[in-house]
């Protein structure tokens, strides 16, 4: 079966809950006006990403206005929406991702491989999460979990999407381009390993990252980088025909993917209404 | 933890590095989690805003 998927890549502003919603709603509205069943934005899209002196006032359970948002809109547009937020549960934080459905469930996945000055703000999370859904089996991944070859290896043969919110920076300075010296080789496996996943795994994976501008900074070494986010989000179409990519700007990438699904009662053959045959799609939002 | 990807000897300064970081941030992270109130309130949005939110 073929659904028409989107990976939101969109600037987020540090800790202004009310803009970086009201932005995300009108590129989730693009993505529904592309035909889009299943949507993708970034890593911590509602609060930013960066060393906050606290993200405990921004963090949420799951009645807090983001997830509450994501619900309503999953259910009145009849779209699976999976979206980064910071989430509160007792006195913990983590870096988390929800995955909404049309018919009202959702489910969180934490981040478990924390990086960098992450490890001073969120708790990891434990376990990996495969979430059924009328399209698939969908594994989880947020950002950093990708360079870990034990993430991928828990998904083997048990999932048929993989799904990946991240904030990749780029790891060289935005002005004059020069990557960092330990750093500088990490960006660039932001486009290297979604395709590599598809083609491994076999399963689509869509890739949502921000862009913008950005800070790195790096604990210990007291080093700050005038970074920028990677942008390059991704739709790779498992072993079927080539990764459609954006470039660093905000965009809404729309392109169809192909679920063989093993559960399903649709599969190979059947497909979506949505989704047209064959046809990919990259829509820049301006 | 092996990587998904060979990063030869930046990948062993990276493990390093996100090992003592992660014992650094550990203690600072537990030091604010037991500043934090055990039951948690959530952000609230302006009406206009969740409006804006719920139109079509």
């Amino acid at each position: 079966m073929k659904i028409q998927a989107a990976a939101i890549q969109m600037p987020c502003d540090i800790l202004d809950l009310p803009t970086n919603l009201q932005r995300a709603d009108e590129l989730i509205r693009t993505a529904r006006d592309a035909g889009s069943e299943l949507v993708v934005l970034p890593e911590l899209f509602n609060t930013g990403y960066s060393l906050c002196p606290d993200f405990g006032p921004c963090s949420e359970t799951a009645e807090g206005p983001t997830l509450s948002y994501l619900r309503q809109r999953s259910r009145r547009w009849k779209m699976a929406i999976a979206a980064g937020f910071v989430e509160r549960a007792g006195r913990h934080l983590f870096d988390s991702l929800a995955f909404c459905t049309p018919d009202g469930e959702m489910q969180i996945y934490r981040k478990r491989n924390l990086v960098f000055w992450e490890r001073f703000r969120f708790h990891p999370g434990r376990a990996p999460l495969v979430m059924s859904t009328p399209f698939g089996r969908v594994g989880f991944g947020v950002c950093a979990d990708m360079i870990y070859r034990r993430v991928w290896d828990d998904y083997r043969g048990r999932i048929d999407l993989a799904v990946v919110a991240a904030a990749w920076p780029d790891f060289a300075n935005r002005d004059t381009g020069r990557r960092h010296w330990l750093l500088g080789h990490i960006g660039p496996l932001s486009t290297a390993i979604p395709e590599k996943v598809a083609l491994d795994l076999g399963i689509p994976v869509i890739f949502a990252n921000q862009c913008g501008e950005t800070q790195t900074t790096i604990p210990v070494l007291r080093t700050t980088i005038s970074d920028r986010f990677a942008g390059q989000s991704s739709i790779c179409d498992g072993r079927h025909g080539s990764p459609v990519r954006a470039d660093r700007e905000l965009s809404v990438l729309v392109a169809p993917i192909t679920l063989h699904s093993k559960r399903g009662l649709k599969s190979w053959s059947s497909m979506s209404p949505l989704a047209s045959a064959g046809s990919c799609c990259g829509s820049e939002h301006s | 933890m092996e990587f998904y990807v060979p990063l030869g000897v930046r990948g062993f300064l990276l493990r390093l590095g996100t090992f003592v970081i992660g014992i650094l941030g550990g203690v600072v992270y537990r030091q604010a989690a037991r500043r934090r109130e055990l039951i948690p309130s959530n952000p609230s949005l302006s009406v206009a805003l969740a409006e804006i939110l719920a139109t079509e």
